[in-house]
């Protein structure tokens, strides 16, 4: 569990089933950001790279535990990035 | 969970009103605010502009924003519309009682973003354990007119 501080304690302890949830909220969050960005170009490039992210990922063994966790890590922290970065072009 | 997904609509709002009201303030005329336009939160997500939302659902969207009486016949026909525009599906194979996964070979992410561009379509949040049980057009149909109190 320290491996991961990022994520939030509820994401940590949820069982395998409830992990699919967590992904799509991670998902819809991300959509969520790009829909934010004024250029129309640069929203459907994130988007097309967020989607193309998530589908690779597709394949991976629904049991592996720790495996989902790690890549929902990443996700989050690329989520605060891509907000980061936002933040600082509309200021 | 809960307190999350609150903050990130929340944020999502707050900063989707500060963008409504630059673009607003932006196309007034010097000196006078425009009547009627203040910048309601739930509003502004069908507001803004989207990659892939045909003219179609814009005029509807100005229909709505205009207090045009919502039916169900129009919650169906701005569903299948929201749907249509997806890039995704063949409008062929699309019918109410089509289910996404199985007869229009969609996976989980597209249906949250169908549920998504249903969310910016009608102006209203739809939760996530709600969201994954409407797999069928019609379904949403019935959830939207539930929400909205529609009756016919």
């Amino acid at each position: 569990m320290a491996l991961f501080p990022q994520l939030s304690y509820e994401t940590l302890i949820k069982p395998l089933f409830m992990l699919r949830q967590e992904v799509l909220k991670l998902y819809r969050s991300f959509l969520r950001t790009a829909y934010q960005l004024p250029d129309h170009k640069q929203r459907s490039d994130v988007v097309d790279w967020v989607r193309s992210d998530f589908k690779a990922n597709r394949g991976i063994d629904p049991q592996n535990d720790e495996q989902i966790k790690s890549l929902l890590y990443n996700g989050q922290k690329m989520l605060q990035e891509l907000r980061q970065s936002m933040d600082l072009a509309s200021a | 969970m809960m307190s999350a997904s609150l903050r990130l609509s929340h944020t999502w709002l707050r900063s989707n009103s500060r963008m409504c009201a630059r673009a607003l303030s932006s196309s007034s005329v010097h000196g006078m605010t425009p009547v009627g336009r203040t910048c309601q939160p739930l509003t502004v997500g069908v507001a803004l502009p989207r990659n892939w939302f045909a003219p179609q659902i814009q005029t509807q969207v100005n229909r709505w924003m205009s207090s045009e009486k919502l039916t169900k016949a129009l919650v169906e026909e701005r569903v299948l519309t929201v749907c249509k525009v997806f890039d995704k599906i063949t409008a062929d194979k699309l019918t109410l009682e089509s289910h996404f996964i199985k007869d229009l070979g969609l996976d989980s992410l597209d249906h949250v973003e169908i549920i998504m561009a249903i969310e910016d379509e009608f102006g209203f949040e739809i939760p996530d354990d709600q969201a994954e049980k409407l797999m069928t057009p019609g379904k949403i149909v019935q959830f939207v007119a539930d929400h909205e109190d529609v009756y016919e």
